[in-house]
């Protein structure tokens, strides 16, 4: 036993000899002391395996891979000194991600302008026509979406709004559920789907105009 | 409730995503699916544009730098080092070095000669400045005269319970890591204000409450690893040298740096004193500055 053990352990002693106070409960001296080693592992084993989520989606919020590192590393080092109020058995990677969000909107967001986005009007527009199309369309849809490359569908992704992009990468990227969503953006279910709703309308639309530019007959839709 | 046609339109991501839909507004939904084509083709586009990024999700996925996990772990580990040291600072020709070693390299020696001797020579008057400036530290603490004189003085007393607690002549009166048993312990105990339990990382032991003139105060003990930190928590306005007292030197620091530390004459023992909230907090502990620094966490606002 340690010296410092040693003098709590005699400490108690003299307690239950000399209880002031009448308070001494057996019970909370055998609450377990988490220590320092026992902490950094657990975080380890809890933390670390979302390391590589957490970094791609810094990645896609800061537009920027040695901003996305430092966020992601203080999103950890905040993490791990909030660890014990983190309640174990719940959503470690929803925990993180909520971090990470409010770090980066509190460090990282303030000083730059937020990227160009897609005009509502030219979405509202393209949805216009392709709501006068039957269905039949769907099978020139298909075939331009699903010859997209990476480059534009990432290109796309970037393209829309900060609170947009955040929630169809949760949900479509990292497969996330609505409450999932909803706790890390601190926000109703019914704005999750409502900004999926529209995120994906968006994209749909910037998916087109690259169709269109690769020279794909989007007449259908003229 | 029925759902306006734009509401009934957003529950098509819900269901392009499997999630809940109440019956009521499910039935609704499919049948206007059945009779809406446009609605169809919107519920195609939530359904396209999931499938498009579910296709594409591994070549979307940013791959982590190596050296990520290791920064975190360095973090982390530096973060709950106990033995940490300040970082050495690099020296200033270190630092002209690294700075200039690539141009240097690439310079022919009739230039690069020159520039190495204004480095040696920089590196002198840097090093000269170095050692006036500490001399100066060292006289600017010498002209400390913080003497924690008076019963009433809460360094002296904090010094004082430390050393009781570490004989054994004081003994912990309720034994819980858990901060809120012992406020209760505290409010049921005549502690009349509330107690702010610094973020510090170390593992909370127990409690004792004192009285001073009347008015009862609380103290609590922390431990890690094999030391003690003692830590006493008063209200600032009962520090008005009638209750309790403060060297007025030691107040001026923290109001100046907000903290105000010490080294215990005669003893390795360590002493910080600083805001936490509307309290005063003294801590002593047998750990050294460095390492109760680094166990500290400062309050984020």
């Amino acid at each position: 036993m340690n010296e410092a053990a040693t003098i709590i352990e005699n400490s108690f002693a003299e307690a239950r000899k000399f209880d002031n106070f009448g308070t001494y409960t057996s019970a909370t001296t055998e609450a377990p002391m988490n220590t320092i080693a026992a902490k950094q592992s657990d975080f380890e084993r809890e933390a670390l395996p979302h390391m590589s989520a957490l970094y791609s989606f810094a990645v896609r919020l800061c537009r920027n891979r040695e901003d996305a590192h430092d966020l992601v590393q203080e999103t950890y080092m905040k993490g791990f000194r909030f660890f014990d109020k983190f309640e174990r058995g719940t959503n470690c990677k929803a925990w993180l991600f909520r971090i990470l969000k409010n770090t980066y909107i509190n460090q990282y967001r303030k000083d730059k302008r937020e990227p160009d986005t897609v005009e509502y009007d030219v979405i509202e527009e393209f949805y216009d026509l392709i709501r006068s199309e039957s269905s039949e369309s769907t099978d020139l849809q298909k075939k331009i979406f699903d010859n997209l490359l990476d480059d534009e569908v990432s290109i796309a992704l970037e393209s829309l709004p900060e609170t947009f992009r955040t929630a169809i990468i949760l949900c479509d990227l990292e497969g996330m559920t609505y409450e999932e969503i909803a706790e890390i953006i601190e926000c109703p279910i019914g704005t999750v789907r409502s900004r999926l709703h529209r995120a994906r309308k968006m994209l749909a639309s910037q998916l087109l105009a690259y169709a269109k530019q690769r020279g794909y007959d989007t007449s259908d839709f003229e | 409730m029925k759902n306006t046609p734009k509401e009934l339109e957003e529950y098509l991501a819900s269901m392009a995503d499997g999630e809940f839909i109440d019956p009521n507004t499910m039935q609704e939904l499919q049948s206007r699916l059945e009779n809406d084509p446009e609605l169809s083709v919107a519920l195609y586009i939530q359904t396209a544009m999931k499938s498009v990024l579910q296709t594409k999700q591994e070549a979307l996925h940013i791959q982590a730098p190596a050296d990520l996990r290791d920064s975190i772990l360095k973090g982390i580990r530096n973060e709950h080092s106990v033995a940490r040291q300040p970082q050495r600072k690099a020296s200033f020709i270190e630092a002209c070095w690294n700075a200039l070693d690539p141009i240097i390299s690439v310079l022919s020696p009739r230039f690069a000669i020159p520039l190495c001797m204004i480095i040696v020579l920089g590196g002198y008057v840097y090093v000269s400045h170095s050692t006036n400036n500490i001399e100066q530290t060292s006289a600017s603490i010498a002209d400390f005269s913080v003497v924690h004189a008076g019963q009433n003085n809460i360094c002296s007393q904090a010094y004082s319970a430390f050393h009781a607690f570490e004989d054994g002549k004081m003994s912990l009166q309720k034994f819980s890591n858990d901060q809120g048993t012992l406020s209760t312990f505290f409010a049921d105990n005549g502690v009349n204000y509330p107690v702010h339990f610094p973020k510090i990382d170390a593992e909370l032991v127990g409690g004792i409450v004192s009285q001073e003139k009347g008015t009862k105060f609380a103290q609590f003990i922390y431990k890690v690893g094999d030391h003690l930190i003692y830590a006493y928590e008063v209200p600032e306005g009962l520090v008005d040298n009638q209750t309790l007292s403060v060297n007025p030197r030691a107040m001026e620091i923290v109001k100046k740096a907000d903290w105000y530390w010490e080294q215990e004459n005669g003893a390795s023992n360590t002493m910080v004193l600083w805001r936490l909230g509307n309290n005063l907090c003294v801590m002593v502990s047998d750990l050294k500055t460095e390492q109760l620094s680094a166990l500290i966490h400062v309050e984020e606002t």
